[in-house]
């Protein structure tokens, strides 16, 4: 299972805005599936962004576009990237 | 296009004389793995299961000049470290063949040129094994439009193995990648754990590849627009379902209607051949076996073959468009209760028409315990040989009442539906346990689908089911007729009598003559049925059946149609000649009029109700049975479909009679 530091823990992904660049901080799901979405290109610290919310999460890694149960989204915690200007 | 092959790398293979270099073809889902595969190999391809799974590896050769390659294309996967079926199988198959069979001599990488850094890590998991290899850049006519340009030759420097340019779709660079396959080489990668492997991956791709300025990307840009907006509404909570629900419905349809045009002429076919038979080989035991037995078993098979070919054909053009990844999105919400995943939704409709192309189709399911799950409840789903069941039991319980007749049948749709679905659930809480993995999916690029690629697939399953399951079919067809028609008994004195009738009136009443003759067939067929194997273990399995309601000939009805279900209605057609001397009376009137032996009648309001809730759940299908043995892995899973279906349609059947006579009907 990844894991990160407790004061990384950051938002669920399901809560990040489309559009918004976040990191992948921690994923708290059995280790078979966190080695498989690490296969897919989300580990820790890959950059990712929420292309969309609906049926499922639609998010864009690597230029790939993954697809997850909101189930599966609100057990991954991400963090926002911050702007050059210090925002977010 | 270009090939490039890396200097100073350890020397090529020398291939043996008739020996072919084995290859295993590796990569990532949507790298279009398997159109090259078809592209280089053709026809000259086959379908063999993975030992010990109900996974299948496709084998096949492809030439070049002198000299041949052997090819497995292996499953997709992401990562041969996975604890999952796909990535166990590479595993093994790079380790030990199949069983120490095909063991690979080298491998051939698929990568995408249009995401090179993400297959990079898995290129780079695979070459770091040892295994001499090669790698494919596919779909680079798709990286040209995109404006992507790959250096080659630093790209194989830096791998340690040839790469070259090919285009699947297209057959681009596809020569020179044969040509490669006869010099692949170890790469010099060492093995190394996931993030140094992406940041190489990473780094690797940034130096090989080149984004050429100008109108191209601005096409990138333009298609992830489209790929957004489709998006948008092909994965919408209400929308997505409505598209989702509309091209389920679109594809059930076409196979329905599409295919009775096929399976009607096969049958025609196969009826004349069976005449052809009857005519030149002298009548006796033989001509029986032939007409009777073998060819109708192998009519029996390949009845079978436009609905599956129809469905892999459909179910490819789906999965290379990419809609097939968003629609199992979207039914996965509504099959995760279950315990089924959204994959499932093909197969569990696609039952409605055939339950055996349906179990087939379940191999687009990953998980092989979903996959499993879906295969023992797919049977339930209302099959079209249940239709001729329905008519005629729906028909003797509501005359003269469309309303309530349509409201049955959709009952009994439903009915099938709830029984796979809670029976998945029970499945996967008890001898399938385990958890169903979390629905996490690629969503691949949509583009227009391959018609070459749908072509080989539907070719190869149907070939596939003929070669496999189709024997098997063929064979329990051949036992049931012999059981049906043997031991072989005198005419009863009735039926010698009309034919005498008939020889007499012969020339003055042709018409008559006929009649006469007709009447004495169906007496014969009645007699020879009841005195037979068949008829004998109807008349001993009668006990079982007497709490629904069942007489002997109606347990005879259940046992013939084990065949098919809908051998119950010609059998009810011969057995129920007896209630009616002329013959020429409706079928629903005939069965109407039947009697058991004590003068009470044989079809009754709650046994007819009884028989048409059986009909919804038994496992009355043989063929069925084979496929599910072929697809799930052993004849342990048949049996216990089997025993469970028919146990629970046993009881249902036996609670719908009690029920129907509580609410005092007959």
């Amino acid at each position: 299972m990844i894991v990160a530091h407790p004061s990384n823990s950051g938002m669920k992904l399901s809560d990040l805005a489309v559009g918004v660049p976040a990191t992948l901080q921690r994923a708290l799901l059995p280790d078979d599936d966190v080695a498989y979405l690490a296969a897919l290109g989300l580990y820790r610290q890959c950059t990712l962004s929420v292309l969309r919310h609906g049926c499922a999460c639609i998010v864009e890694v690597d230029s790939a576009r993954v697809a997850m149960a909101g189930a599966v989204a609100r057990r991954i915690l991400v963090k926002p990237v911050e702007s050059r200007g210090g925002a977010g | 296009m270009s090939t490039a092959i890396a200097a100073g790398s350890a020397p090529t293979m020398e291939p043996v004389p008739g020996d072919p270099i084995r290859y295993a073809l590796l990569g990532h889902p949507n790298t279009g793995r398997t159109t090259l595969f078809n592209r280089l190999c053709g026809l000259r391809a086959r379908t063999a299961n993975y030992p010990g799974t109900t996974s299948s590896i496709r084998l096949g050769v492809c030439i070049a000049g002198n000299q041949r390659f052997s090819l497995a294309d292996l499953p997709g996967t992401y990562s041969l470290d996975l604890e999952q079926p796909e990535s166990r199988i590479c595993r093994g198959f790079i380790d030990n063949g199949r069983a120490g069979r095909d063991k690979p001599d080298a491998v051939l990488l698929v990568a995408d040129s249009c995401n090179l850094g993400r297959s990079l890590v898995f290129v780079r998991e695979v070459l770091a094994t040892g295994r001499p290899g090669v790698v494919a850049l596919n779909k680079t006519d798709y990286a040209k439009r995109l404006g992507i340009s790959i250096d080659i030759g630093k790209l194989s420097e830096e791998l340690g193995c040839p790469v070259v340019e090919v285009s699947g779709r297209t057959g681009e660079g596809t020569d020179r990648l044969v040509k490669m396959l006869g010099s692949p080489r170890p790469g010099g990668l060492a093995p190394a754990d996931r993030p140094e492997m992406i940041a190489w991956a990473r780094q690797t791709a940034d130096t090989c590849v080149h984004h050429l300025a100008g109108a191209p990307a601005g096409r990138a840009a333009r298609g992830d627009r489209l790929t957004d907006r489709l998006d948008a509404v092909l994965t919408h909570p209400v929308a997505g379902v409505i598209v989702f629900c509309g091209v389920m419905t679109g594809l059930f349809m076409t196979i329905f209607s599409l295919a009775s045009l096929p399976m009607d002429l096969i049958e025609l076919v196969f009826g004349h051949v069976g005449g052809w038979v009857s005519a030149i080989i002298p009548a006796g035991a033989i001509q029986d076996l032939v007409a009777n037995g073998l060819v109708a078993g192998v009519a029996g098979t390949l009845v079978f073959l436009p609905q599956i070919c129809l469905l892999f054909f459909l179910i490819s053009l789906l999965e290379d468009s990419g809609y097939l990844a968003r629609a199992a999105l979207v039914a996965d919400r509504l099959l995760r209760p279950f315990g089924l995943p959204g994959h499932a939704f093909v197969p569990l409709l696609s039952a409605h028409a055939c339950a055996i192309p349906a179990m087939m189709s379940a191999r687009l399911i990953p998980d092989h315990r979903d996959r499993l799950a879906t295969i023992l409840v797919a049977p339930f789903m209302s099959c079209s040989a249940r239709l001729p069941v329905y008519v005629l039991l729906i028909g003797f319980l509501f005359v003269g009442r469309p309303v309530a007749a349509g409201l049955a049948f959709a009952g009994c749709y439903a009915l099938g539906a709830a029984a796979a679905v809670f029976t998945a659930l029970l499945v996967r809480r008890t001898i399938v346990r385990g958890r169903t993995g979390a629905m996490v999916i690629e969503l691949p690029r949509y583009q227009l689908p391959s018609l070459r690629t749908a072509v080989m697939v539907t070719i190869d399953n149907g070939l596939n089911f003929v070669r496999t399951a189709g024997t098997v079919i063929v064979a329990i067809c051949v036992v049931l007729w012999w059981l049906g028609a043997y031991p072989n008994t005198d005419p009863p004195p009735q039926a010698v009598e009309w034919r005498a009738e008939a020889g007499i009136v012969a020339a003055a009443d042709p018409q008559l003559a006929l009649e006469l003759a007709s009447r004495a067939d169906v007496a014969e067929s009645r007699e020879a049925l009841s005195r037979s194997f068949m008829g004998r273990i109807g008349h001993f399995v009668q006990p079982v059946f007497e709490p629904l309601g069942y007489d002997w000939r109606l347990s005879i009805g259940i046992l013939t149609s084990f065949a098919a279900r809908e051998v119950f209605v010609s059998t009810m057609l011969v057995i129920s000649s007896g209630a009616d001397e002329s013959g020429d009376t409706p079928l629903l009137d005939r069965i109407r009029s039947m009697r058991r032996d004590d003068g009470t009648p044989v079809f009754t309001t709650s046994t007819a109700a009884g028989l048409l809730v059986f009909y919804v759940l038994a496992m009355q299908c043989l063929p069925t049975l084979a496929v599910t043995r072929r697809e799930a892995g052993g004849w342990r899973w048949a049996a216990l479909q089997l025993v469970y279906m028919s146990g629970l349609a046993y009881v249902a059947a036996f609670a719908t009679r009690v029920g129907v006579q509580a609410m005092g009907f007959a």
